[in-house]
């Protein structure tokens, strides 16, 4: 009976000091959605165009990103929001899913008027350089490793495609990306204001159709094999298709 | 606040000492390679040395099913890697069941759901289902709670493990869970060699180059590891890998996945299965249907059969001869040294 009228003391002494709110920082919730040019990324459940003109369907699109920063005028005020994200997308199977996508709260940040989001695409050599069991289960980077390449796969875009048009989604389609000389962080310029005790929002999104093609118009043939497949083997493809990735986000607020 | 923090303090160091004192159980680290992501345990369900030799016990008594006739032991024999070298496992009374019994090899590291559909999401929570399940063991949780608190020896391994309680169904699932966490593979060839401590003969090592994908333009790539991937030899995630031709989402004989979702695009999809040990576990697939490893590189050099949520790396693989026996050959490496002593053992004794 003591423990009992002790733990609740305890209890109540928790609480009372844990809800105290911190007055003096903001949030920022950060919604990532796939798109294929306009419209949002729906797996299986709809039917998007290939640049070649064949019907093709999507099952996953996963990536990396790594040193998720808000960038300040004032660079020394830049507020590093993530070590690490694996942004994963593959059971959004219906629109109000994809147009939800997936969150990323990001809490403590000092108030300010920051100009931009700096992401890194991929990850840091650094983190490349680490594996999964370094890390807890519920960790970005306990996935998505390839040993082979004794580091991770940056993206994943799979999907099938109906080369032959009998409505029938018969043929594969798997790119993966990951070499540490990939990874690229770029700074997305886009006015961010944090204020204290406030949650601002922002959203990045990756429109998927601009990785399979470029903005000059170039995709791979899938008619051929070949091209229906790469693991970062073929140079000439996964630099296109990593080249592509990079260019594929706009963030705004 | 002061007053609040100092009846904190006091509280805190009287529910130390508390606790000490109904200690009892001794604590067991598991020793795993550091290429495994550690396994999750329950804040609730610490391994200790005596919770696992009670979880053991357990394991192998029959006396938690219905006649007293099954145990866990009877689907996972250790000689068989924890498999019961059945298509679909028969249970209680002969009854067919669903699908056949995975091994549990490595169950411990398996953090996103248990069961060929991931219906539960632990290992205390999964020992729950086969004791009461009328196929399986077909036992009554309350008679088997009861039988356990009138047996002496049982009394006196729960109290050691689990200090002055009453015996219940969740310190038997917590019991068994223990144990399990303890089944690690991790010693096999493939392993040696990745330690640098053997080395692959020419056969296998063209098996494992097409298994990764490893010498891509040069060897034939075989796309196993996409799913089938190091270390655990699953990524543990649910996909459809063909087995079955479905023109649309609903024509499967087994939704799998998707009766547990309750997502039409899950259907047919089911655990990715670990193929560490994979020559003792025969037969193949969720239901057993391929006899032999031979049958199921020939389902995927084949490309397996369409289904709209076929997993886009199920393809025809041009495969020759040749590199399936590479294959096959390597997935032999996959065969733990602890595993193979345990059928070694069993087969010496027929």
């Amino acid at each position: 009976m003591l423990y009992r009228v002790l733990s609740f003391a305890l209890l109540c002494s928790l609480l009372l000091t844990t809800c105290k709110d911190d007055p003096t920082t903001g949030d920022l919730d950060v919604v990532f959605t796939a798109t294929y040019d306009d419209e949002p990324l729906v797996f299986l459940a709809e039917t998007y165009t290939y640049p070649s003109g064949v019907d093709m369907q999507f099952q996953l699109v996963n990536y990396f990103v790594s040193n998720v920063t808000l960038v300040h005028a004032n660079s020394s005020e830049d507020h590093l929001l993530s070590d690490v994200e694996l942004l994963n997308f593959d059971d959004l199977y219906d629109r109000a899913a994809a147009q939800a996508g997936l969150t990323r709260t990001y809490t403590a940040i000092p108030p300010g008027e920051y100009v931009g989001i700096r992401i890194g695409l991929g990850l840091s050599p650094e983190l490349n350089a680490t594996q999964p069991g370094d890390y807890n289960a519920s960790h970005p980077l306990a996935e998505n490793y390839w040993s082979i390449a004794k580091g991770y796969i940056f993206s994943k875009v799979e999907g099938v495609a109906d080369l032959d048009g009998d409505s029938n989604f018969e043929t594969g389609l798997t790119y993966h990306t990951g070499k540490s000389d990939l990874y690229l962080e770029k700074t997305f310029n886009t006015a961010i204001s944090i204020k204290a005790g406030e949650a601002s929002a922002a959203q990045v999104v990756l429109d998927v159709a601009k990785i399979l093609e470029s903005g000059t118009g170039e995709f791979l043939d899938i008619s051929q094999p070949t091209n229906t497949i790469d693991h970062s083997v073929k140079p000439e493809v996964y630099t296109f298709l990593w080249e592509n990735f990079t260019n594929a986000f706009t963030v705004t607020q | 606040m002061k007053w609040l923090r100092a009846i904190a303090y006091c509280t805190s160091f009287l529910l130390i000492i508390s606790s000490c004192q109904q200690e009892t159980a001794t604590p067991l680290a598991l020793t795993y390679p550091g290429t495994f992501v550690p396994p999750l345990i329950p804040s609730d369900n610490p391994l200790t040395v005596q919770g696992v030799a009670l979880g053991k016990a357990l394991f192998f008594d029959p006396i938690l099913s219905l006649d007293s006739t099954i145990s866990c032991a009877t689907c996972h024999r250790p000689e068989l890697a924890f498999t019961d070298g059945g298509g679909v496992s028969k249970g209680f009374a002969g009854r067919k069941g669903l699908r056949s019994a995975p091994t549990l090899l490595n169950v411990g590291f398996h953090y996103k759901g248990l069961f060929w559909d991931g219906r539960s999401p632990s290992l205390e929570e999964q020992a729950l289902h086969p004791i009461s399940d009328s196929v399986e063991m077909a036992g009554d949780w309350v008679l088997v709670e009861q039988r356990l608190r009138d047996h002496q020896q049982y009394i006196s391994q729960f109290k050691q493990a689990f200090g002055e309680v009453t015996i219940d169904r969740y310190l038997v699932a917590k019991a068994l869970a223990q144990y399990q966490r303890t089944l690690i593979s991790s010693d096999s060839k493939y392993d040696q060699v990745m330690n640098k401590e053997a080395v692959f003969t020419a056969l296998e090592q063209r098996g494992f180059d097409i298994f990764f994908d490893a010498r891509a333009g040069e060897v034939s790539m075989g796309e196993c590891a996409h799913c089938h991937t190091d270390p655990l030899f699953t990524n543990l995630n649910y996909e459809n890998n063909g087995l079955q031709y479905a023109p649309d989402l609903l024509s499967f004989a087994d939704n799998g996945r998707g009766n547990v979702t309750g997502s039409r695009f899950d259907n047919g999809k089911f655990k990715v299965p670990t193929l560490r040990n994979i020559v003792l576990t025969a037969p193949y697939m969720h239901d057993g249907r391929m006899a032999t490893l031979e049958e199921v590189l020939m389902h995927y050099n084949d490309g397996g059969h369409y289904a709209p949520n076929r997993d886009p790396q199920v393809r025809p693989l041009h495969l020759d001869d040749n590199d399936q026996q590479a294959l096959i050959s390597f997935l032999h490496t996959l065969t733990d040294s602890v595993a193979l002593q345990h059928y070694q053992d069993i087969r010496r004794l027929q």
